[in-house]
Protein backbone atom coordinates (compact mmCIF):
# COMPACT_ATOMS: atom_id res chain seq x y z
CA UNK A 1 0.00 0.00 0.00
CA UNK A 2 1.50 3.37 -0.74
CA UNK A 3 2.80 5.35 1.98
CA UNK A 4 0.54 8.36 1.84
CA UNK A 5 -2.44 6.05 1.93
CA UNK A 6 -1.34 4.12 4.43
CA UNK A 7 -0.73 7.09 6.88
CA UNK A 8 -3.97 8.54 6.14
CA UNK A 9 -5.31 5.31 7.00
CA UNK A 10 -3.71 4.67 10.26
CA UNK A 11 -4.68 8.11 11.27
CA UNK A 12 -8.55 7.35 10.14
CA UNK A 13 -8.38 4.12 12.19
CA UNK A 14 -7.35 5.15 15.26
CA UNK A 15 -9.78 8.36 14.88
CA UNK A 16 -12.17 6.08 14.56
CA UNK A 17 -11.23 4.18 17.94
CA UNK A 18 -11.06 7.74 19.75
CA UNK A 19 -14.41 8.84 18.54
CA UNK A 20 -16.35 5.36 19.03
CA UNK A 21 -14.87 4.20 22.53
CA UNK A 22 -15.83 7.34 23.73
CA UNK A 23 -19.30 6.78 22.70
CA UNK A 24 -19.48 3.42 24.58
CA UNK A 25 -19.13 5.09 28.54
CA UNK A 26 -21.91 7.67 27.05
CA UNK A 27 -24.19 4.83 26.06
CA UNK A 28 -23.35 2.51 28.95
CA UNK A 29 -24.55 5.74 31.04
CA UNK A 30 -28.02 5.73 29.76
CA UNK A 31 -28.96 2.51 30.56
CA UNK A 32 -31.18 2.33 33.26
CA UNK A 33 -30.49 6.13 33.50
CA UNK A 34 -33.55 7.47 35.41
CA UNK A 35 -32.77 8.97 38.98
CA UNK A 36 -32.95 5.97 41.33
CA UNK A 37 -34.93 7.77 44.46
CA UNK A 38 -37.60 5.05 45.64
CA UNK A 39 -35.52 1.76 45.15
CA UNK A 40 -33.01 1.37 47.52
CA UNK A 41 -32.12 -2.35 46.46
CA UNK A 42 -33.48 -4.90 43.67
CA UNK A 43 -32.59 -8.57 43.05
CA UNK A 44 -32.94 -10.70 40.11
CA UNK A 45 -31.87 -14.59 40.49
CA UNK A 46 -32.35 -17.62 38.13
CA UNK A 47 -30.88 -21.28 39.16
CA UNK A 48 -31.50 -24.84 37.87
CA UNK A 49 -33.10 -27.52 40.30
CA UNK A 50 -34.43 -30.93 39.63
CA UNK A 51 -34.94 -30.56 36.21
CA UNK A 52 -36.85 -27.20 37.02
CA UNK A 53 -35.41 -23.42 36.07
CA UNK A 54 -36.18 -21.15 39.11
CA UNK A 55 -36.39 -17.55 39.59
CA UNK A 56 -36.88 -14.94 41.93
CA UNK A 57 -36.70 -11.03 42.17
CA UNK A 58 -37.01 -8.69 45.53
CA UNK A 59 -37.18 -4.95 45.70
CA UNK A 60 -37.16 -2.97 48.80
CA UNK A 61 -37.98 0.67 48.99
CA UNK A 62 -36.80 3.57 51.16
CA UNK A 63 -37.62 4.86 54.16
CA UNK A 64 -41.69 5.71 53.61
CA UNK A 65 -42.21 3.41 50.66
CA UNK A 66 -46.12 2.81 50.33
CA UNK A 67 -46.28 -0.06 48.13
CA UNK A 68 -43.85 -1.96 46.02
CA UNK A 69 -44.61 -4.51 42.59
CA UNK A 70 -42.22 -7.44 41.23
CA UNK A 71 -43.25 -8.06 37.56
CA UNK A 72 -40.64 -11.22 36.94
CA UNK A 73 -40.13 -12.80 33.61
CA UNK A 74 -38.55 -16.19 33.08
CA UNK A 75 -37.06 -16.12 29.56
CA UNK A 76 -35.94 -18.44 27.28
CA UNK A 77 -33.47 -17.63 24.19
CA UNK A 78 -35.05 -18.39 20.50
CA UNK A 79 -32.06 -17.65 18.00
CA UNK A 80 -31.44 -14.02 19.23
CA UNK A 81 -34.28 -13.11 20.63
CA UNK A 82 -35.27 -13.46 24.43
CA UNK A 83 -39.10 -15.09 24.51
CA UNK A 84 -40.76 -14.77 27.77
CA UNK A 85 -41.79 -18.40 29.15
CA UNK A 86 -43.62 -17.60 32.26
CA UNK A 87 -44.60 -14.67 33.98
CA UNK A 88 -45.13 -13.74 37.77
CA UNK A 89 -46.49 -10.63 39.52
CA UNK A 90 -46.45 -9.62 43.36
CA UNK A 91 -47.24 -6.54 44.72
CA UNK A 92 -47.85 -5.38 48.32
CA UNK A 93 -48.10 -2.42 50.38
CA UNK A 94 -44.83 -2.52 52.34
CA UNK A 95 -41.45 -1.54 51.95
CA UNK A 96 -40.38 -5.01 50.33
CA UNK A 97 -41.81 -7.03 48.20
CA UNK A 98 -40.57 -10.43 46.19
CA UNK A 99 -41.97 -12.84 43.50
CA UNK A 100 -41.13 -16.28 42.51
CA UNK A 101 -41.67 -18.47 39.79
CA UNK A 102 -40.31 -22.51 38.51
CA UNK A 103 -40.94 -23.90 35.40
CA UNK A 104 -39.83 -27.30 33.75
CA UNK A 105 -36.30 -26.90 32.23
CA UNK A 106 -35.36 -27.47 28.62
CA UNK A 107 -31.78 -29.68 28.99
CA UNK A 108 -29.72 -27.70 25.93
CA UNK A 109 -31.95 -24.19 26.41
CA UNK A 110 -30.30 -20.87 27.75
CA UNK A 111 -32.88 -19.02 30.53
CA UNK A 112 -32.72 -15.82 32.25
CA UNK A 113 -34.43 -14.37 34.21
CA UNK A 114 -35.72 -10.37 34.37
CA UNK A 115 -37.66 -8.28 36.69
CA UNK A 116 -39.70 -4.71 36.26
CA UNK A 117 -39.55 -3.59 40.04
CA UNK A 118 -41.59 -0.93 40.81
CA UNK A 119 -41.81 1.01 43.83
CA UNK A 120 -44.00 4.41 45.16
CA UNK A 121 -43.05 6.99 47.78
CA UNK A 122 -45.33 9.46 48.24
CA UNK A 123 -47.41 8.97 45.54
CA UNK A 124 -44.56 8.66 43.00
CA UNK A 125 -43.73 5.53 41.41
CA UNK A 126 -40.17 4.56 40.21
CA UNK A 127 -39.12 1.48 37.94
CA UNK A 128 -35.88 -0.35 37.27
CA UNK A 129 -35.18 -3.71 35.58
CA UNK A 130 -33.23 -6.11 36.34
CA UNK A 131 -31.82 -8.99 34.29
CA UNK A 132 -29.92 -12.26 34.58
CA UNK A 133 -26.88 -13.01 32.98
CA UNK A 134 -28.34 -16.63 30.39
CA UNK A 135 -27.67 -19.63 32.09
CA UNK A 136 -28.09 -22.92 29.97
CA UNK A 137 -29.30 -25.98 31.32
CA UNK B 1 22.92 11.17 16.55
CA UNK B 2 21.77 14.01 18.13
CA UNK B 3 25.18 15.25 18.84
CA UNK B 4 26.26 14.52 15.44
CA UNK B 5 23.66 16.21 13.92
CA UNK B 6 23.98 19.16 15.86
CA UNK B 7 28.05 19.39 15.09
CA UNK B 8 27.18 19.33 11.28
CA UNK B 9 23.61 21.51 11.68
CA UNK B 10 24.67 24.98 11.12
CA UNK B 11 21.62 28.20 10.73
CA UNK B 12 22.62 28.08 6.86
CA UNK B 13 22.13 24.51 6.27
CA UNK B 14 18.36 25.15 7.42
CA UNK B 15 18.06 27.73 5.71
CA UNK B 16 19.13 26.03 2.44
CA UNK B 17 15.82 24.75 1.75
CA UNK B 18 14.21 28.30 1.73
CA UNK B 19 17.05 29.14 -0.94
CA UNK B 20 16.36 26.07 -2.77
CA UNK B 21 12.66 26.60 -2.52
CA UNK B 22 12.49 30.32 -3.88
CA UNK B 23 15.04 29.38 -6.34
CA UNK B 24 13.50 26.53 -8.26
CA UNK B 25 10.11 26.43 -7.79
CA UNK B 26 8.86 28.11 -10.91
CA UNK B 27 11.22 25.90 -12.67
CA UNK B 28 9.79 23.00 -11.24
CA UNK B 29 6.18 23.60 -11.86
CA UNK B 30 7.27 24.62 -15.54
CA UNK B 31 9.05 21.12 -16.24
CA UNK B 32 6.19 19.39 -14.29
CA UNK B 33 3.36 21.13 -16.28
CA UNK B 34 4.81 20.53 -19.38
CA UNK B 35 4.10 17.05 -18.74
CA UNK B 36 1.08 16.74 -16.94
CA UNK B 37 -0.73 19.76 -18.14
CA UNK B 38 -2.81 20.08 -15.23
CA UNK B 39 -2.51 22.78 -12.08
CA UNK B 40 -3.40 21.10 -9.40
CA UNK B 41 -1.09 17.66 -10.46
CA UNK B 42 1.72 19.94 -10.94
CA UNK B 43 1.62 21.63 -7.72
CA UNK B 44 1.52 18.10 -5.82
CA UNK B 45 4.37 17.21 -7.82
CA UNK B 46 6.60 20.33 -6.69
CA UNK B 47 5.67 19.27 -3.27
CA UNK B 48 6.28 15.68 -3.51
CA UNK B 49 9.93 16.91 -4.85
CA UNK B 50 10.48 19.06 -2.25
CA UNK B 51 10.20 16.29 0.08
CA UNK B 52 12.51 14.07 -1.74
CA UNK B 53 14.58 16.48 -1.66
CA UNK B 54 14.72 16.99 1.98
CA UNK B 55 15.51 13.06 1.32
CA UNK B 56 18.38 13.89 -0.41
CA UNK B 57 19.54 17.00 1.48
CA UNK B 58 22.92 15.60 2.42
CA UNK B 59 23.43 15.44 -1.09
CA UNK B 60 23.20 19.22 -2.03
CA UNK B 61 26.57 21.61 -1.29
CA UNK B 62 25.40 24.65 -3.19
CA UNK B 63 21.94 25.36 -4.01
CA UNK B 64 23.04 27.58 -7.01
CA UNK B 65 25.61 25.29 -8.91
CA UNK B 66 24.73 23.61 -12.23
CA UNK B 67 24.82 20.25 -10.04
CA UNK B 68 22.04 21.31 -7.82
CA UNK B 69 19.54 22.50 -10.71
CA UNK B 70 20.24 19.50 -12.95
CA UNK B 71 19.40 16.80 -9.74
CA UNK B 72 16.13 19.05 -8.76
CA UNK B 73 14.99 18.95 -12.36
CA UNK B 74 15.75 15.01 -12.56
CA UNK B 75 13.57 15.08 -9.61
CA UNK B 76 10.73 16.76 -10.58
CA UNK B 77 10.88 15.48 -13.70
CA UNK B 78 10.93 11.81 -12.30
CA UNK B 79 8.23 12.78 -10.09
CA UNK B 80 6.05 14.09 -12.41
CA UNK B 81 6.55 10.95 -14.86
CA UNK B 82 5.16 8.65 -12.09
CA UNK B 83 1.93 10.84 -11.99
CA UNK B 84 1.62 10.41 -15.04
CA UNK B 85 1.67 6.80 -15.14
CA UNK B 86 -0.43 6.41 -12.53
CA UNK B 87 -2.89 9.04 -14.14
CA UNK B 88 -2.33 7.04 -17.82
CA UNK B 89 -4.17 3.93 -16.09
CA UNK B 90 -7.31 5.89 -15.74
CA UNK B 91 -6.90 7.95 -18.96
CA UNK B 92 -6.15 11.69 -18.21
CA UNK B 93 -3.90 12.16 -20.75
CA UNK B 94 -2.74 11.13 -24.36
CA UNK B 95 0.80 11.36 -24.20
CA UNK B 96 3.19 9.00 -25.80
CA UNK B 97 4.94 7.95 -22.42
CA UNK B 98 8.08 6.97 -23.86
CA UNK B 99 9.10 10.57 -24.84
CA UNK B 100 8.27 12.20 -21.76
CA UNK B 101 10.73 15.03 -20.95
CA UNK B 102 12.41 15.04 -24.18
CA UNK B 103 13.19 18.44 -25.23
CA UNK B 104 11.68 19.90 -28.64
CA UNK B 105 13.33 18.36 -31.09
CA UNK B 106 14.05 22.18 -32.51
CA UNK B 107 16.12 22.43 -29.96
CA UNK B 108 18.00 18.83 -30.00
CA UNK B 109 19.10 20.14 -33.47
CA UNK B 110 20.64 23.09 -33.04
CA UNK B 111 23.25 20.95 -31.35
CA UNK B 112 26.73 20.73 -33.14
CA UNK B 113 27.15 17.42 -34.96
CA UNK B 114 30.12 16.61 -32.96
CA UNK B 115 27.83 16.09 -30.25
CA UNK B 116 26.20 13.39 -31.49
CA UNK B 117 26.60 10.91 -28.06
CA UNK B 118 25.05 14.00 -25.72
CA UNK B 119 22.36 14.73 -28.89
CA UNK B 120 21.71 11.18 -28.35
CA UNK B 121 21.22 11.23 -25.21
CA UNK B 122 19.38 14.17 -24.95
CA UNK B 123 16.76 12.49 -26.68
CA UNK B 124 16.56 9.47 -25.32
CA UNK B 125 13.11 8.92 -22.79
CA UNK B 126 13.14 10.92 -20.05
CA UNK B 127 13.40 7.75 -17.55
CA UNK B 128 16.73 6.95 -19.40
CA UNK B 129 18.46 10.23 -19.72
CA UNK B 130 17.86 10.43 -16.23
CA UNK B 131 19.39 7.56 -14.83
CA UNK B 132 22.47 8.02 -17.65
CA UNK B 133 22.92 11.44 -16.35
CA UNK B 134 22.52 10.57 -12.44
CA UNK B 135 25.20 8.13 -13.12
CA UNK B 136 27.65 9.41 -15.80
CA UNK B 137 27.42 13.03 -15.10
CA UNK B 138 27.10 13.47 -11.43
CA UNK B 139 28.81 9.92 -10.70
CA UNK B 140 25.90 8.68 -8.08
CA UNK B 141 25.83 5.42 -6.97
CA UNK B 142 23.18 2.87 -8.20
CA UNK B 143 21.87 3.03 -4.62
CA UNK B 144 22.12 6.65 -4.20
CA UNK B 145 20.29 6.92 -7.75
CA UNK B 146 17.62 4.14 -6.18
CA UNK B 147 16.92 6.72 -3.54
CA UNK B 148 17.00 9.82 -5.62
CA UNK B 149 14.37 7.92 -8.32
CA UNK B 150 12.71 6.01 -5.74
CA UNK B 151 13.64 2.71 -7.45
CA UNK B 152 14.76 -0.31 -6.14
CA UNK B 153 18.30 -0.78 -7.07
CA UNK B 154 17.62 -3.89 -9.66
CA UNK B 155 15.13 -1.53 -11.72
CA UNK B 156 18.10 1.35 -11.71
CA UNK B 157 20.78 -1.08 -13.02
CA UNK B 158 17.92 -2.72 -15.36
CA UNK B 159 16.57 0.75 -16.60
CA UNK B 160 20.63 2.01 -16.99
CA UNK B 161 21.21 -0.92 -19.00
CA UNK B 162 18.22 -0.47 -21.56
CA UNK B 163 18.91 3.40 -21.48
CA UNK B 164 22.59 1.99 -23.04
CA UNK B 165 21.06 -0.38 -25.31
CA UNK B 166 18.47 2.56 -26.27
CA UNK B 167 21.29 5.02 -27.28
CA UNK B 168 23.51 2.73 -29.07
CA UNK B 169 20.37 1.77 -31.06
CA UNK B 170 19.92 5.61 -31.42
CA UNK B 171 23.86 5.76 -32.59
CA UNK B 172 23.47 3.41 -34.96
CA UNK B 173 20.42 4.97 -36.85
CA UNK B 174 22.81 8.14 -37.08
CA UNK B 175 25.49 6.28 -38.48
CA UNK B 176 23.43 4.94 -41.27
CA UNK C 1 27.94 1.31 -32.15
CA UNK C 2 28.87 -0.18 -28.95
CA UNK C 3 29.39 2.66 -25.90
CA UNK C 4 31.81 2.28 -23.48
CA UNK C 5 31.70 3.22 -19.89
CA UNK C 6 34.93 5.53 -20.22
CA UNK C 7 32.47 7.14 -23.62
CA UNK C 8 29.34 7.37 -21.41
CA UNK C 9 31.55 9.96 -18.69
CA UNK C 10 33.29 11.38 -21.20
CA UNK C 11 29.72 12.72 -23.32
CA UNK C 12 27.08 12.79 -20.33
CA UNK C 13 28.75 15.76 -18.49
CA UNK C 14 28.19 17.80 -22.53
CA UNK C 15 24.38 16.39 -22.34
CA UNK C 16 23.49 17.57 -18.89
CA UNK C 17 25.22 21.17 -19.90
CA UNK C 18 23.35 21.00 -23.25
CA UNK C 19 19.71 19.76 -21.68
CA UNK C 20 20.06 21.98 -18.92
CA UNK C 21 21.03 24.99 -21.53
CA UNK C 22 17.35 23.52 -23.65
CA UNK C 23 15.12 24.56 -20.25
CA UNK C 24 14.49 27.91 -20.33
CA UNK C 25 16.33 30.72 -18.32
CA UNK C 26 14.79 31.76 -14.73
CA UNK C 27 13.58 35.33 -16.12
CA UNK C 28 11.91 33.60 -19.45
CA UNK C 29 9.88 30.63 -17.15
CA UNK C 30 6.68 31.80 -17.20
CA UNK C 31 5.58 33.11 -13.46
CA UNK C 32 3.05 30.51 -12.19
CA UNK C 33 0.83 32.02 -8.85
CA UNK C 34 0.55 28.95 -6.86
CA UNK C 35 -2.92 28.13 -5.13
CA UNK C 36 -3.01 29.07 -1.36
CA UNK C 37 -2.99 25.51 -0.29
CA UNK C 38 0.42 24.66 -1.80
CA UNK C 39 1.63 28.28 -0.45
CA UNK C 40 0.68 26.88 2.88
CA UNK C 41 2.19 23.35 2.56
CA UNK C 42 4.94 24.93 1.42
CA UNK C 43 5.44 27.29 4.58
CA UNK C 44 4.97 24.45 7.34
CA UNK C 45 7.61 22.73 5.18
CA UNK C 46 10.13 25.28 5.10
CA UNK C 47 9.42 25.97 9.38
CA UNK C 48 9.82 22.30 9.79
CA UNK C 49 13.17 22.59 8.27
CA UNK C 50 14.20 25.64 9.86
CA UNK C 51 14.11 23.59 13.01
CA UNK C 52 17.62 21.80 13.83
CA UNK C 53 16.94 18.02 12.68
CA UNK C 54 17.21 16.86 16.30
CA UNK C 55 14.11 19.18 17.40
CA UNK C 56 12.19 18.17 13.97
CA UNK C 57 12.76 14.24 14.92
CA UNK C 58 11.82 14.93 18.51
CA UNK C 59 8.55 16.26 16.86
CA UNK C 60 8.16 13.50 15.47
CA UNK C 61 8.56 11.44 17.93
CA UNK C 62 6.30 13.39 20.35
CA UNK C 63 3.03 13.56 18.15
CA UNK C 64 3.32 9.82 17.04
CA UNK C 65 3.72 9.23 21.36
CA UNK C 66 0.63 11.29 22.00
CA UNK C 67 -1.32 9.71 19.25
CA UNK C 68 -0.84 6.34 20.64
CA UNK C 69 -1.48 7.10 24.11
CA UNK C 70 -4.32 9.21 23.30
CA UNK C 71 -5.66 5.88 21.53
CA UNK C 72 -4.51 3.74 24.62
CA UNK C 73 -6.21 5.92 26.98
CA UNK C 74 -9.40 6.23 25.16
CA UNK C 75 -9.26 2.98 25.24
CA UNK C 76 -8.96 2.12 28.84
CA UNK C 77 -11.27 4.76 29.70
CA UNK C 78 -14.52 3.48 28.03
CA UNK C 79 -13.33 -0.38 29.06
CA UNK C 80 -13.08 0.85 32.21
CA UNK C 81 -16.38 2.63 32.44
CA UNK C 82 -18.35 -0.67 31.26
CA UNK C 83 -17.14 -3.48 33.22
CA UNK C 84 -15.15 -4.25 36.21
CA UNK C 85 -14.37 -7.70 36.97
CA UNK C 86 -13.19 -9.00 40.37
CA UNK C 87 -12.19 -12.42 40.72
CA UNK C 88 -13.16 -14.64 43.87
CA UNK C 89 -12.51 -17.37 45.26
CA UNK C 90 -15.79 -19.59 44.41
CA UNK C 91 -17.97 -16.66 43.17
CA UNK C 92 -17.38 -14.21 40.43
CA UNK C 93 -18.88 -10.81 40.47
CA UNK C 94 -19.03 -8.77 37.58
CA UNK C 95 -19.66 -4.77 38.37
CA UNK C 96 -21.22 -2.28 36.38
CA UNK C 97 -21.11 1.70 37.31
CA UNK C 98 -23.78 3.63 36.02
CA UNK C 99 -24.58 7.29 36.73
CA UNK C 100 -27.48 6.75 39.32
CA UNK C 101 -26.92 2.96 40.18
CA UNK C 102 -24.18 0.12 40.14
CA UNK C 103 -25.30 -3.42 38.95
CA UNK C 104 -23.72 -6.21 40.42
CA UNK C 105 -23.53 -9.76 38.68
CA UNK C 106 -22.77 -12.89 40.59
CA UNK C 107 -22.21 -16.17 39.29
CA UNK C 108 -20.33 -19.30 40.71
CA UNK C 109 -18.19 -22.40 39.70
CA UNK C 110 -19.11 -23.91 42.76
CA UNK C 111 -20.72 -27.46 42.70
CA UNK C 112 -21.43 -28.56 46.22
CA UNK C 113 -24.76 -28.13 47.19
CA UNK C 114 -25.18 -25.97 50.18
CA UNK C 115 -28.37 -25.33 51.91
CA UNK C 116 -29.60 -22.13 53.37
CA UNK C 117 -28.78 -22.58 57.07
CA UNK C 118 -30.23 -20.02 59.63
CA UNK C 119 -29.22 -16.83 60.28
CA UNK C 120 -28.31 -15.58 63.85
CA UNK C 121 -27.48 -11.78 65.35
CA UNK C 122 -24.55 -11.44 67.97
CA UNK C 123 -25.62 -7.54 67.57
CA UNK C 124 -28.62 -5.34 66.90
CA UNK C 125 -29.24 -1.47 67.80
CA UNK C 126 -31.14 -1.07 70.82
CA UNK C 127 -35.59 -1.29 69.70
CA UNK C 128 -34.89 -3.22 66.36
CA UNK C 129 -37.79 -6.37 66.31
CA UNK C 130 -37.95 -8.30 62.96
CA UNK C 131 -40.71 -7.13 60.55
CA UNK C 132 -40.17 -9.51 57.40
CA UNK C 133 -38.72 -12.38 56.97
CA UNK C 134 -38.53 -14.68 53.71
CA UNK C 135 -36.39 -17.98 53.33
CA UNK C 136 -36.77 -19.15 49.35
CA UNK C 137 -35.39 -22.93 48.99
CA UNK C 138 -35.22 -23.18 45.67
CA UNK C 139 -33.30 -20.09 44.83
CA UNK C 140 -31.41 -19.86 47.97
CA UNK C 141 -31.83 -16.84 49.19
CA UNK C 142 -32.92 -15.57 52.65
CA UNK C 143 -33.40 -12.23 54.05
CA UNK C 144 -34.77 -10.95 57.18
CA UNK C 145 -35.78 -7.18 58.01
CA UNK C 146 -35.93 -5.03 61.64
CA UNK C 147 -37.45 -2.30 62.08
CA UNK C 148 -37.53 0.54 65.49
CA UNK C 149 -40.23 3.22 66.56
CA UNK C 150 -38.63 5.30 64.86
CA UNK C 151 -38.80 3.06 61.23
CA UNK C 152 -35.18 3.28 60.96
CA UNK C 153 -34.55 -0.31 59.14
CA UNK C 154 -31.85 -3.04 59.26
CA UNK C 155 -31.84 -5.97 56.44
CA UNK C 156 -29.69 -8.85 55.83
CA UNK C 157 -29.67 -10.91 52.92
CA UNK C 158 -28.02 -14.06 51.85
CA UNK C 159 -27.81 -15.33 48.41
CA UNK C 160 -25.85 -19.09 47.91
CA UNK C 161 -23.96 -19.35 45.26
CA UNK C 162 -23.76 -22.54 42.99
CA UNK C 163 -22.76 -23.32 39.43
CA UNK C 164 -25.64 -22.41 37.41
CA UNK C 165 -27.05 -19.91 39.51
CA UNK C 166 -27.00 -16.34 37.91
CA UNK C 167 -27.78 -13.51 40.53
CA UNK C 168 -27.98 -9.53 39.62
CA UNK C 169 -28.48 -6.96 42.21
CA UNK C 170 -28.93 -3.33 41.67
CA UNK C 171 -27.96 -0.62 44.41
CA UNK C 172 -28.27 3.02 44.29
CA UNK C 173 -25.12 4.22 44.85
CA UNK C 174 -26.23 7.79 43.14
CA UNK C 175 -24.18 10.56 45.17
CA UNK C 176 -22.91 8.29 47.45
CA UNK C 177 -19.74 7.39 49.31
CA UNK C 178 -18.20 3.96 47.67
CA UNK C 179 -14.96 2.08 48.88
CA UNK C 180 -13.93 -0.94 49.21
CA UNK C 181 -12.70 -2.46 52.62
CA UNK C 182 -11.57 -5.22 54.34
CA UNK C 183 -14.37 -7.13 56.09
CA UNK C 184 -13.18 -10.17 58.51
CA UNK C 185 -10.66 -10.75 55.69
CA UNK C 186 -13.11 -10.78 52.82
CA UNK C 187 -13.28 -7.56 50.29
CA UNK C 188 -16.56 -5.97 50.78
CA UNK C 189 -18.40 -3.18 49.48
CA UNK C 190 -19.14 0.41 51.58
CA UNK C 191 -21.75 2.45 50.33
CA UNK C 192 -22.97 4.98 51.99
CA UNK C 193 -25.62 8.02 51.39
CA UNK C 194 -26.47 10.29 53.59
CA UNK C 195 -28.00 8.13 56.77
CA UNK C 196 -27.89 5.12 55.14
CA UNK C 197 -25.37 2.19 54.71
CA UNK C 198 -24.84 -0.91 52.78
CA UNK C 199 -22.19 -3.92 53.76
CA UNK C 200 -21.69 -6.04 50.72
CA UNK C 201 -19.09 -9.00 50.61
CA UNK C 202 -19.01 -12.16 49.48
CA UNK C 203 -17.51 -15.60 51.14
CA UNK C 204 -16.58 -18.93 49.85
CA UNK C 205 -20.61 -19.78 49.20
CA UNK C 206 -22.48 -16.48 49.26
CA UNK C 207 -23.15 -13.21 48.67
CA UNK C 208 -24.42 -10.96 52.11
CA UNK C 209 -25.59 -7.73 52.05
CA UNK C 210 -26.07 -5.97 55.17
CA UNK C 211 -28.13 -2.62 54.67
CA UNK C 212 -29.23 0.10 57.34
CA UNK C 213 -30.89 3.34 58.12
CA UNK C 214 -27.41 3.84 60.53
CA UNK C 215 -23.67 5.07 60.11
CA UNK C 216 -21.39 2.75 58.85
CA UNK C 217 -19.79 1.55 61.66
CA UNK C 218 -22.94 0.58 63.20
CA UNK C 219 -24.22 -1.63 60.41
CA UNK C 220 -20.56 -2.91 60.34
CA UNK C 221 -20.59 -4.06 63.81
CA UNK C 222 -24.02 -5.63 62.96
CA UNK C 223 -22.31 -7.40 60.16
CA UNK C 224 -19.48 -8.79 62.04
CA UNK C 225 -21.81 -9.99 64.30
CA UNK C 226 -24.04 -12.71 61.64
CA UNK C 227 -23.46 -16.22 61.76
CA UNK C 228 -24.67 -18.79 59.45
CA UNK C 229 -25.14 -21.82 60.33
CA UNK C 230 -24.16 -24.34 57.50
CA UNK C 231 -26.86 -27.15 56.54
Amino acid sequence: MPKKVFKRFSSFVISFICIFSLAVPCLAATDNSARMTNIESAKCTLTFENGNVAASAKVTGVSGTEKCKVALYIQERQGSRWVTVDTCTEEEDRFVVSANSSIKAEKGTTYRAQATVTVWVNGTSESKTVTTQGETA
Amino acid sequence: MLVYLAMIDSPDDRHKFEVIYNTYKQLMYYIANNILGDIKDSEDVVHEAFLKIIDIFEKIDNPTSPQTRSLIVTITENKAIDLYRKRKKINIVPFEEEYLGVPEQSKIDQIANQEVIAKAILSLPGRYREVLLLKYAQGYSMDEIAVILSMTRENVKKTIQRARKKLEEILSAEEV
Amino acid sequence: MKLSEEMLYEHARKAEELWLNSLPSDDKIPEHRFSNKFERKMRKLIRSQRRSPGLNQFLSASKRIAVIALAILTVSFSCLMCVEAYREKFIEVITEIFEELTQFSFSSSRTEKTELGEITLEYLPDGMLEVYRECNSKTHNQSIYFEDIEGRRIGIDQDIMVDGKQSTMILDTEDADVSMIDFNGYEATLIVKGEHTILMWEDDVSVILVSGDFPPDEIIRVASGIHVSEK
